[in-house]
């Protein structure tokens, strides 16, 4: 079979088409990949980002090259002009003004990247995401005017292999990837509430290492610098991680779900009152004076009366349990933290949230703002219902409330080993049981849950799932520290991270200037493969575990 | 609160007011802490900047070069439940026998307990001009008008060489700008790094573009009508679009100044980091001059770093808590630097005395900063501070071995006796 010229350049042309279109696909998911830092625990940025590189710059090559092709038929219709500018072609408009558009746009998208500095990061990487705009463009363009788009399967692969670049490049956008959690947090509102999810931003983490510093039972820094984290991790070490967030330079670490509950006490013997969940709320709302001097009379309010009341039955009545933990407070948070004011009578109830001047938008420049935040109850101020708080048969419980998390160690004391220690038996040291903590049975401080529902007394504890505030206090062990936080529940398998050797000093031994191998061998000792995840991959381990969670 | 104390409960209940006076990194922790402690009384925090608590380090480092907006610095708040943040509102005056503040809205503030987390002010030079281009970086409206002001110029001029002022030129030519540094000494960086690593820093920065005037120091600063001129006491000139001065900073303790707390140099506490003279007063921050014990000699000092400033204000919330029977605080400074590309730790201290240690990563590669250095600051056979460059690995194994030393033995430091009630004179407040 003889070839006309006609032929043989329009298979050229459409073969070169073909092969440009397969190489931006393949570039623009690399460049997802790229984004999104899931190749980080295999491959080197450096690496990741030339194939991307080089990948998108042959395609785009290609694709100039089949526009010059088209112009090389004998009697084709494809003039130089309806190459650059689009949409005037006289055959097919539409379909050539598209491929045109979009290798127009892909090359100022590449060419980005030369002023990428002048440009600043955030305005850079917002243009560098037309190139989704303008793959969109070119599979548009091969379904509308490719000649060798008539079997169904061709057709089938084009299209595919676009609506999987774009369903990869929106799935990994930071809010739509948070989507599925945050649905299935609403669906579920009581999985997993003692848990602290660790998510590390695998494009911001700079590999410090302060993360390991806090919290070496969660955060290791291989010796590739890379790291490893545990992304579920039990509450009694959420105050380490919530220190390794605080000191991330790169502030790359998110917590989510930090265990708190809040307890609205009740004061004297009269538990039977219903509060409500409103007056967790604070105390100051817009309507007041800006911190009235209300000081003159400190009776004044239900607060002082009933915070009183707890204090006075929390003081010096209550055995405290031995302190074999650091020179701490015991149990910091276990109580009925913060207590609250329960004066049902001067608050809305449901409708309070409308009355917490929220924190507004960024920068508040006003001369005098009044940013009254009430921090640990998100679930409540954004939303007019208590999704966190579910009437579950007849415990009430909360869930969440983004607080800090029931920790027995505090700060920086545990660290120091000779410290002298906070006198065990002293009680004055100590915040009064019921202020900060629980350690005994408290008869005049009934934990109430947060929708307003006492607790029956009768069926407190029936192995329920509930976190400390339904563990009865008797039962608690001497000790404070591990059941304290209510994690009665199955603990998930927990190994404990073997430390790195440390390096001590050893200055007789060091030669100045030289050191064989400063960073430690490479074999990292490392829990198990399965309680530790690379930073860059931790969305299918997440989701995993959300799954797994939801018993 | 007396009666409190008198039947031996904890120094503060539910009943008494706790201000925390600065809504900085150390008065946010200092918050947040004192919540999760179980204070459950009313709890103020007053800022004097109008924005919500945010990441000050950011200024100097993500906010200039575009790589954070300033929503993404914003601190988190749901720790602290029950918070009132009174942003944009100055303390001007303390009764301290009273418990009272003076506000600059004309109004009166009683407390029981006082956090003081004022932190400091950046400063100028004697001497130097003011008007528009020169520009100081301290908190976040410097930042936002330093950026903005960046777009719009070619070559700027930075005054001084610590840290802020590298991550500063770093910053401007990270944005494809000319920078100028001019220092004093004769390597960058000379107090937070130390000469062996700051050297290696120089040599880097000079390497990536960074114009270095060092030794020198400006003379005279004088506006221009397109931008500014230094003269050096070289007798060079120095011509910029911009000049920032980023060469100290004073502590915000104007406000204590009638109380008899010593403010010479910050507020100078004890070592549990109560202030001294006054009673129910704690500090934290940059603003706290107290005697660590980590540091090895008993001279107050003072800190402004911003893991120091997180780590003061739990430890000094707890103290306020702990009453008369807080444990001494002892923390170690670290901090950290992202500067084109060299990732800089620092912790421990830097003392002259010490025997420095340096080790090179990959001794082959010529630009030794960037390829990976250690420097071990040894007291008496002990490792006592670090200086990592691109090797954070090696650091975090070091600063954990510090980290679980065992701290000296107590400082002892004499508080002096608070004057009498008599003895003192209220003065400004009005009400």
């Amino acid at each position: 079979m003889l070839r006309t010229a006609q032929d043989s350049v329009h298979l050229v042309a459409a073969t070169i088409g073909f092969v440009s279109y397969a190489a931006l696909w393949g570039g623009t998911l690399w460049g997802t990949v790229l984004r999104s830092g899931w190749a980080t625990s295999r491959l080197r940025h450096q690496t990741v980002y030339s194939v991307h590189m080089h990948v998108v710059l042959l395609g785009l090559t290609l694709g100039i090259v089949h526009g010059i092709v088209q112009m090389a038929a004998p009697y084709g219709k494809v003039r130089a002009i309806d190459v650059v500018v689009p949409f005037i072609d006289r055959s097919d408009p539409i379909g050539v003004g598209l491929g045109v558009v979009a290798l127009e746009l892909m090359i100022a998208t590449a060419l980005s990247v030369l002023v990428q500095r002048k440009l600043g990061y955030a305005r850079w990487r917002a243009l560098h995401s037309l190139g989704y705009l303008s793959f969109t463009m070119v599979a548009a363009h091969l379904l509308i005017s490719g000649s060798e788009m008539y079997p169904a399967p061709v057709r089938t692969a084009v299209a595919g292999s676009w609506a999987v670049v774009v369903l990869a490049g929106v799935s990994t956008v930071a809010p739509v990837a948070r989507m599925p959690r945050a649905v299935l947090d609403r669906l579920s509102p009581r999985h997993r509430a003692e848990e602290v999810t660790v998510a590390v931003d695998p494009g911001k983490c700079g590999s410090f290492g302060f993360c390991e510093q806090e919290a070496p039972g969660i955060f290791t820094l291989r010796s590739d610098q890379r790291l490893a984290y545990r992304s579920v991790v039990p509450s009694d070490q959420a105050e380490a991680a919530m220190r390794a967030a605080v000191v991330c330079p790169a502030r790359a670490i998110k917590l989510g779900r930090l265990p708190a509950t809040v307890v609205v006490s009740q004061p004297g013997a009269d538990t039977s009152t219903v509060a409500p969940l409103a007056t967790t709320l604070t105390p100051h709302t817009g309507t007041q004076a800006a911190v009235p001097d209300t000081h003159a009379d400190p009776h004044a309010g239900s607060l002082a009366r009933m915070a009183a009341a707890a204090v006075d039955q929390g003081t010096g009545s209550h055995p405290r349990p031995a302190l074999t933990d650091t020179g701490s407070f015991p149990a910091v948070g276990t109580g009925p933290q913060p207590r609250v004011a329960a004066d049902a009578g001067s608050f809305p109830r449901v409708g309070a949230q409308a009355r917490v001047t929220d924190t507004g938008s960024f920068p508040r420049d006003g001369a005098q703002t009044r940013v009254t935040d009430s921090g640990s109850f998100p679930r409540v101020t954004d939303s007019g219902s208590f999704p966190r708080v579910t009437d579950s048969g007849s415990f009430p419980r909360v869930t969440d409330s983004g607080s800090f998390p029931r920790v027995t160690d505090s700060g920086s004391f545990p660290r120091v080993g000779a410290q002298p220690r906070v006198p065990a038996g002293d009680p004055r040291s100590y915040p009064p049981a019921g202020v900060g903590q629980h350690t005994g049975p408290q008869p005049g401080l009934r934990p109430v849950g947060a929708n307003g529902h006492t607790r029956p007394p009768a069926v407190t504890g029936h192995g329920s799932p509930l976190p400390a505030v339904g563990t009865p206090p008797g039962s608690l062990p001497p000790v404070a520290p591990a059941p304290a936080n209510g994690h009665t529940g199955p603990q998930p398998a927990l190994r404990p991270v073997p430390r790195p050797p440390a390096r001590a000093p050893q200055p007789g031994l060091r030669s100045v200037g030289r050191r064989a191998a400063a960073d430690p061998p490479p074999e990292d000792p490392l829990p198990a493969p399965d309680q530790l995840q690379d930073t860059g991959r931790h969305h299918l381990p997440r989701l995993r575990g959300i799954a797994g969670g939801r018993s | 609160m007396s009666f409190l104390r008198s039947v031996g409960g904890p120094a503060f209940g539910p009943r008494d007011r706790i201000v925390v006076v600065g809504a900085g990194a150390a008065g946010w922790s200092a918050a947040g802490e004192l919540r999760r402690l179980g204070f459950a009384g009313e709890l103020v925090a007053i800022g004097a900047e109008p924005t919500r608590p945010y990441d000050r380090t950011a200024c100097s480092k993500g906010l200039l070069n575009g790589h954070q907006k300033p929503k993404d610095t914003v601190l988190d708040l749901r720790g602290h439940p029950q918070v009132s943040w009174r942003t944009g509102t100055r303390v001007l005056d303390t009764d301290p026998y009273g418990r009272r503040l003076l506000l600059d809205t004309g109004e009166t503030l009683a407390y029981d307990g006082l956090v003081v987390a004022s932190g400091t002010r950046a400063t100028l030079p004697r001497g130097w001009p003011t008007g528009p281009g020169l520009h100081m970086l301290h908190d976040l409206a410097d930042a936002r008008s330093l950026r903005s002001a960046l777009s719009g110029a070619g070559r700027v001029a930075i005054v001084g060489g610590g840290l802020t002022g590298c991550e500063v030129a770093c910053a401007v030519t990270g944005m494809a700008r000319s920078a100028v540094l001019v220092n004093s000494q004769r390597f960058l960086m000379p107090r937070s790094v130390g000469e062996p690593i700051g050297a290696l820093i120089t040599a880097a920065h000079l390497a990536s573009g960074i114009d270095l005037r060092l030794g020198r120091k400006v003379a005279d600063a004088e506006p221009r009508r397109t931008g500014w001129r230094l003269l050096l006491d070289s007798g060079e000139t120095v011509s910029a679009d911009l000049v920032v001065v980023t060469a100290g900073e004073k502590p915000d303790v104007d406000w204590l100044a009638n109380t008899p707390a010593d403010t010479s140099d910050g507020v100078l506490c004890d070592a549990s980091l109560r202030v001294a003279g006054l009673d129910g007063v704690v500090a934290a921050g940059s603003v706290a001059r107290w005697p660590d014990r980590r540091h090895g000699t008993d001279a107050p000092r003072r800190v402004g770093q911003w893991i120091m400033a997180v780590e003061q204000g739990r430890a000094a919330a707890r103290t306020l808590l702990a009453g008369d029977y807080a444990p001494p605080v002892s923390l170690l400074p670290r901090f950290w630097s992202d500067q084109n590309g060299l990732r800089i730790e620092v912790c421990g201290r830097l003392s002259d005395q010490a025997d420095v240690h340096v080790t090179e990563l990959r001794p082959r590669r010529r630009d030794t900063a960037r390829a990976g250095v250690v420097a071990d600051y040894v007291e008496d056979g002990r490792l006592a501070g670090v200086v990592a460059v691109n090797a954070p690995r090696a650091f975090t194994v070091a600063c954990r071995t510090l980290l679980n030393e065992p701290v000296p033995a107590p400082v002892r430091v004499t508080i002096p006796e608070p004057a009498r009630f008599e003895e003192y004179q209220p003065l400004r407040l009005v009400r």
